[in-house]
């Protein structure tokens, strides 16, 4: 429902009357900000430190430099992450997570210690992508090729969260915001998954969900696809972002809430730790 | 306590050693059969009765001859002898005082007697009076009316309803002839539900609520609607450019029993096609409205009265997206006179608020959301006119609630291959109230009213869930214990007080007080920026208790004359009020089509307090009022803000009304008025932090600030065409102009991203950089009506 609801805000008869005004606001003590992500891939780790600003700020807060950084796992192992530029901290080595394991971020700055955890979630495995051509032209959907990638559920359970994200010759396609995905429903589920939507995948087995991409691609392009497993705390966090940021003054907006992230004494941003797959496809005619 | 036991012994006393006869009757306008509410009947030599809402009077009197004056604000006085050796009834029909400007005019009722019947928080308009108020876009709204008196506070544009002293918008009841009305207002509060043409009187209970009332907080808004003209057919229309109006009555048996037919469409969104934004041009937005009203007078004891209410709001953006709501009352009334002492009415009410969700992305992908409350409502109402002085009024109601919470559903055959039909669990309860009221008037200094009312509450063959809760009071799903149950559980049950007095210090200065306790069973919350008709209603359940407040208020209320300006009436008042187990909901809660609603709920205590001043001049060729209030609103509920009080979302520091007609001429007439309330408070963010390549805002304490106040200017003018003699038609334009010097008051205040689409309506902003932005909603509106009468 909450998609179907950013249509009505977003098309609100009256938001045109819409214009920028000055207001003076209060504002708060700077807090530290950690932004970091580390995944199944090897590669560097990094984690970026920054402070938060008043809100009317034109120039975004320069990084921070002096701090200790370091990620812990569960077997004991402890990377440290050195300073590098504009509050980049990185590790010397590359590094990888492994599904089941907790890693621990901890920062140490002005005298206080920022920790947080999660644990690295098992995925479903990309199965299958395909491109499709859609003839259907309607209000939701525009005629022309989809991308779609369907893959197997790694748990009958529900509590799985995905992020995705589709690149066209590396250029990421987020018109539509997040493409955020979950199987919570469950029971109370409103789409009927014996039925193939649009008569086109007509070999998918029960049980398999085609997830298709919402924008329009041509014969011979090169879109890859990123699918991320997360964790519930970042699927909220990330949720709760999109519903911050696509605030519209229509009457259907949600209250301001502050984003309830996994970091340790009042720290803003999010550690998190994601399972991280990829797929790529040229589009064929 | 001592009053109490005084009173009862009195009023026993007088029942049972005198010997008494009853003079009792109604009083009906000569014109049209219409009952008259509220007209006094007085005996010379002090003492009197007043009509009650179907123009019933009783008066018991010791055997004489007696000089009986029957008057009504803008009615000719009729003064006649009676003998009263037994028991007589005597109906009366005043006629309409003759006056050729028709507006604006208060004759017959002495000054002080002013100051004596005005209850404390109570708003009492008659059907003259309703005639007099301002009218905007060619039509009186009632309801626009009230929201300008004191401790009556508009929602504001764009928000359906109005607030009562601190409360919210779901503890207010709106009574339509009885029938519960669950959206007052059409076109997002642009035009209540309330057709003027069709309303008789209304009154508005702040405070003091009598104990015949029951089931919300903060205020109760009963309004009657008319008869229907039992002496010729008549009708009276408005065609304008917003909307257009109808309404035909007549007699079915002449005087015996009447009709009446009251409709009502908009048309504003005809106008959308010219707008620029094509979004805007394929949108849909009306509304329309019936009012049905049908009496019989069976004997000169039973009265039978059929009334309805049928209205629906449309709001549609192209094929793909539309919304609708609306309400359908029904009410059939038996007045019964059991003796000439007492009178009573039984009345089977039945009222469905349903509202609708309608999206279509392509055939075979059209799908709604329905949500409905409907109720039975079973009621009888007694009253025993004991004496002149002792009014004892009880009675028991039941109402039967049925609760739809939601129905995703395929639109057609094509869709419903693809999505299944779910439904949430549908509730039912049953409320119930008992009362005893009884008013005493000790004597012409000296009145007061007391009462008790017990409320009672149960959900009936239903299941409920037991939450766990983690630290950001977030359900935690896999813990959710769900309980069955069958026939009536969760009773609730609250014993209601009321009380008011009133005393006399002089001729024309009084002081009042009142005091009352209301509980809650049914409520509404909001997760939105502003509430909207469609939030949805439940009942209290084992999660969610019931709301109950006790208010308390004091007012002193004075006539003044003076010179070269008139009389004036002036008021003031102070209210005190403690709320419990009030609403709302945990932060990013989740409520679209959620069958765990109630877990998403928090609940906390609620307190508001105000002042309340109103001067008024009703007489003479220029009348108006000025009202001011003062009011605070807290509430603090674990889980929000901090567990720390913060100011509520409609509460308004200050709040100014003043209104101005003044007549020219016989035929021209202009009404202008002014309104201020101090700004929406607001969540803002105090600082906002860059992360994954956008900004992210970090939001203060809950309401931290205060948007600039709302201020606008209204002005209507009436010009009527000149009769002519023989015909019956009477007819009149009305040019109105709301927003008169096009302020651009703020609907919302929002914190985003400045887009590259917002350079050009903003030059000099940078995209990417962080801005407040503003929503208005309507600015300057021309409107022109003619009006007629036949």
């Amino acid at each position: 429902m909450k998609k179907l609801i950013l249509i009505i805000s977003a098309a609100f008869l009256f938001t045109s009357c819409e214009r920028i005004v000055e207001v003076e606001i209060p504002n708060a003590d700077p807090k530290l900000v950690i932004e970091s992500q580390i995944t199944t891939v090897n590669e560097l780790w990094k984690v970026r430190l920054t402070l938060s600003q008043p809100y009317f700020d034109q120039d975004s807060a320069d990084g921070l430099s002096s701090a200790v950084v370091t990620i812990t796992g569960t077997d004991g192992s402890l990377v440290s992450l050195f300073h590098q530029d504009t509050g980049m901290f990185i590790s010397a080595d590359s590094h990888q997570c492994v599904v089941g394991e907790t890693y621990t971020l901890t920062v140490l700055y002005n005298g206080v210690t920022y920790v947080a955890a999660e644990r690295t979630p098992n995925a479903n495995r990309i199965d299958t992508i395909a491109s499709y051509y859609l003839p259907d032209n309607n209000g939701f959907i525009e005629k022309g090729y989809y991308v779609f990638i369907q893959g197997l559920e790694a748990s009958p359970e529900p509590g799985d969260y995905y992020l995705f994200k589709a690149y066209r010759y590396d250029t990421l396609k987020d018109d539509f915001g997040p493409l955020l995905d979950n199987d919570e429903f469950g029971s109370v589920s409103f789409l009927n998954q014996n039925f193939d939507i649009f008569n086109i995948i007509q070999e998918l087995a029960l049980g398999k969900t085609p997830r298709p991409f919402p924008f329009v691609v041509e014969p011979t392009d090169t879109v890859r696809v990123e699918q991320y497993a997360i964790n519930q705390k970042y699927y909220e966090f990330l949720v709760d972002l999109n519903a911050q940021q696509s605030r519209s003054g229509s009457p259907f907006d949600s209250p301001p809430a502050n984003l309830n992230n996994n970091i340790s004494n009042g720290a803003l941003g999010y550690f998190s730790v994601v399972n991280m797959e990829e797929a790529r496809i040229i589009v064929e005619e | 306590m001592r009053i109490n036991i005084l009173a009862v012994a009195t009023f026993l006393t007088l029942s049972v050693f005198a010997q008494k006869f009853t003079l009792s009757g109604r009083v009906k306008d000569a014109a049209n059969g219409e009952t008259l509410l509220g007209a006094s009947i007085l005996v010379k030599g002090g003492g009197g009765a007043v009509t009650n809402e179907y123009g019933f009077y009783s008066l018991t009197l010791n055997p004489g001859i007696y000089e009986i004056t029957y008057k009504y604000l803008g009615y000719e006085t009729i003064v006649e002898n009676v003998n009263l050796n037994k028991d007589i009834t005597r109906n009366v029909e005043l006629a309409i005082t003759s006056n050729e400007i028709g507006v604006a005019l208060v004759s017959a009722k002495a000054l002080e007697k002013r100051v004596e019947n005005k209850q404390i928080s109570v708003v009492k308009m008659e059907t003259s009076k309703i005639k007099e108020i301002p009218v905007i876009f060619g039509e009186v709204d009632i309801l626009k009316t009230i929201t300008l008196l004191p401790g009556i506070q508009s929602a504001g544009e764009g928000n359906s309803g109005f607030n009562v002293r601190g409360g919210s918008q779901d503890q207010n009841l709106i009574l339509l002839d009885e029938a519960t009305v669950y959206n007052a207002s059409h076109l997002l509060g642009f035009f209540s539900v309330f057709n003027g043409d069709a309303v008789k009187d209304l009154e508005v209970y702040k405070g003091g609520i009598p104990a015949k009332y029951g089931g919300r907080l903060s205020s109760i808004v009963d309004i009657k609607m008319r008869d229907g003209n039992a002496k010729r057919y008549s009708a009276v229309g408005g065609i304008g450019t917003i909307s257009s109006r109808l309404t035909l009555e007549g007699p079915i048996v002449k005087d015996k029993s009447s009709f009446m037919i009251a409709g009502r469409r908009s048309y504003a969104d005809i106008f959308l096609p010219f707008a620029p934004d094509e979004a805007i041009q394929n949108s849909k937005l009306y509304f329309y409205d019936l009012n049905l009203k049908a009496n019989y007078e069976l004997s000169d004891k039973d009265r039978l009265y059929v009334s309805g209410y049928f209205g629906r709001d449309v709001l549609g953006l192209s094929e793909l997206f539309a919304i609708n709501w609306g309400n359908a009352t029904a009410t059939l009334r038996w007045n019964h006179l059991v003796n000439e002492k007492m009178f009573v009415n039984t009345s089977l009410v039945y009222s469905n608020f349903n509202y609708g969700v309608d999206i279509k992305f392509a055939e075979n992908a059209s799908f709604g959301l329905d949500q409905y409350i409907k109720d039975v409502d079973l009621k009888s109402d007694w009253t025993n006119y004991i004496s002149q002085k002792s009014k004892l009024n009880f009675g028991a109601q039941a109402i039967y609630h049925r609760f739809n919470p939601g129905l995703f559903a395929a639109n057609n055959e094509e869709s419903r291959i693809i999505f299944n039909d779910v439904q949430i669990e549908k509730r039912k309860a049953l409320e119930s109230g008992w009362y005893v009221d009884h008013e005493y008037k000790q004597s012409s200094r000296f009145n007061f009213r007391y009462g008790l009312r017990l409320s009672t509450f149960s959900n009936i063959s239903g299941s409920e869930y037991t939450y766990l809760k983690d630290a950001n009071y977030k359900p935690i799903d896999t813990l959710t214990v769900k309980d069955s149950f069958s026939g009536m559980y969760n009773t609730y049950a609250g014993l209601e007080p009321r009380a008011s007095i009133s005393y006399n210090l002089t001729n024309s200065l009084a002081i009042k007080g009142s005091y009352n306790r209301t509980f809650q069973y049914i409520q509404q919350a909001s997760n939105t920026a502003s509430a909207f008709p469609t939030d949805q209603w439940f009942s209290v359940n084992k999660n969610i208790k019931p709301q109950r407040a006790d208010q308390v208020a004091v007012g002193l209320f004075k006539n003044l004359e003076i010179n070269k300006i008139g009389s004036l009436e002036t008021s003031a008042e102070v209210y005190y009020k403690w709320m419990n187990n009030q609403i709302d909901y945990r932060n990013a809660a989740a409520i679209a089509f959620n069958e765990n609603l109630d877990g998403e709920l928090l609940t906390g205590n609620g307190w508001s307090y105000g002042a309340e001043f109103y001067v008024a001049k009703t007489e003479g060729k220029s009348s108006g009022f000025i009202s001011y209030t003062w009011a605070k609103t807290l509430r603090e509920i674990q889980g929000i803000n901090f567990n720390n009080p913060y100011v509520a979302n409609f509460d308004r520091r200050h709040n100014l009304s003043l209104v101005f007609t003044q007549k020219f001429t016989k035929r021209l007439l202009a009404t202008a008025s002014f309104v201020y309330s101090s700004g929406q408070p607001l969540t803002t963010p105090v600082s906002k932090y860059y992360y994954e390549g956008s900004w992210i805002s970090e939001y203060g304490e809950r309401n931290n600030y205060r948007v600039e106040g709302y201020h606008r200017a209204d002005l209507g003018v009436t010009l009527k065409n000149k009769e002519k003699p023989g015909k019956r038609l009477k007819s009149n334009w009305n040019f109105s102009v709301y927003n008169i010097y096009n302020r651009a008051n703020p609907y919302a205040i929002y914190f985003r991203t400045i887009a590259d689409t917002d350079l050009d309506r903003n030059p000099g902003a940078v995209s990417g950089n962080t801005a407040a932005f503003q929503t208005t909603l309507f600015k300057i509106i021309p409107a022109i009506t003619w009006n007629f009468e036949f």
